[in-house]
């Protein structure tokens, strides 16, 4: 497969991971349309958007979008950002057969979600690094 | 009979009175409940079609840089009261795309279709 892809693949295969779903966080990609959720879930958004160490790689961001209940404080949203970054800060994926490295996780721009305004919105961003091969 | 049931039911009169404004359209419902990320596809019930009756109100061109068309329907809520995003219309034999965001006072449904062409 394509860099794009494989870097889907490799994000996309620790929300399907056994681990992950045992976590019972809602997780939805980008451009899916999210329905008769609750009030707590998250979206996952990839931004393969920098330049690689070669013309098969490619750097880039991953960015999750966390929605808990407005009016409830901060903490779920550290919460399940800390459980975000447990399964991404400095580790490796290579369900591609290819890699990806991310490194570590921010944590920023909480607010009362625009759209929404019964969530609480808060962007838990990481950069990584995805090898392709010459 | 209460206040909600008047409306509904005027509703429908006027629906009636509206003669041959008022048309067919097929909604092809698919109910979209999650996404497996292990299949990067959607989880999905088996698509379900309904003949609803609607109101087509007209259609305009959306984009100046692409042929995108749009048509705005309006139908009764107690016809279809959970449209969604995935669904699609039909219109004599043409497959529309729901837009959002879709509007339902709880009498009537509005929405916009869009294709490409």
């Amino acid at each position: 497969m394509g860099k794009f892809t494989d870097v889907e693949t490799d994000v996309f295969s620790v929300f399907a991971s056994a681990a992950w779903i045992t976590e019972s966080i809602s997780t939805y990609p980008a451009n899916h349309i999210i329905e008769n959720d609750g009030n707590e879930f998250i979206r996952v958004s990839i931004i393969p958007g920098g330049e690689g160490v070669n013309l098969h790689s490619v750097s880039g961001q991953l960015i999750v979008d966390i929605f808990t209940s407005a009016g409830e404080g901060p903490s779920r949203i550290s919460a399940i950002a800390d459980i975000v970054d447990s399964y991404l800060s400095g580790k490796t994926f290579k369900a591609s057969g290819k890699t990806s490295q991310f490194h570590s996780g921010a944590l920023g721009n909480a607010q009362v979600d625009e759209d929404n305004p019964s969530l609480y919105k808060a962007i838990y961003s990481i950069s990584f690094n995805y090898f392709g091969v010459l | 009979m209460g206040y909600a049931g008047l409306v509904r039911t005027n509703v429908g009169l006027a629906f009636d009175m509206l003669g041959d404004l008022v048309g067919d359209v097929i909604f092809h419902r698919n109910d979209v409940s999650g996404f497996d990320f292990s299949t990067k596809q959607n989880v999905t019930a088996p698509a379900v079609s309904t003949t609803v009756q609607a109101i087509v109100q007209l259609s305009k061109k959306q984009s100046k840089k692409r042929n995108v068309v749009n048509k705005s329907l309006l139908l009764q809520t107690v016809d279809l009261p959970d449209v969604t995003s995935y669904d699609t219309v039909e219109i004599s034999g043409q497959i529309w795309n729901v837009g959002k965001p879709i509007l339902d006072d709880g009498y009537v449904v509005t929405l916009e279709i869009y294709r490409e062409v």
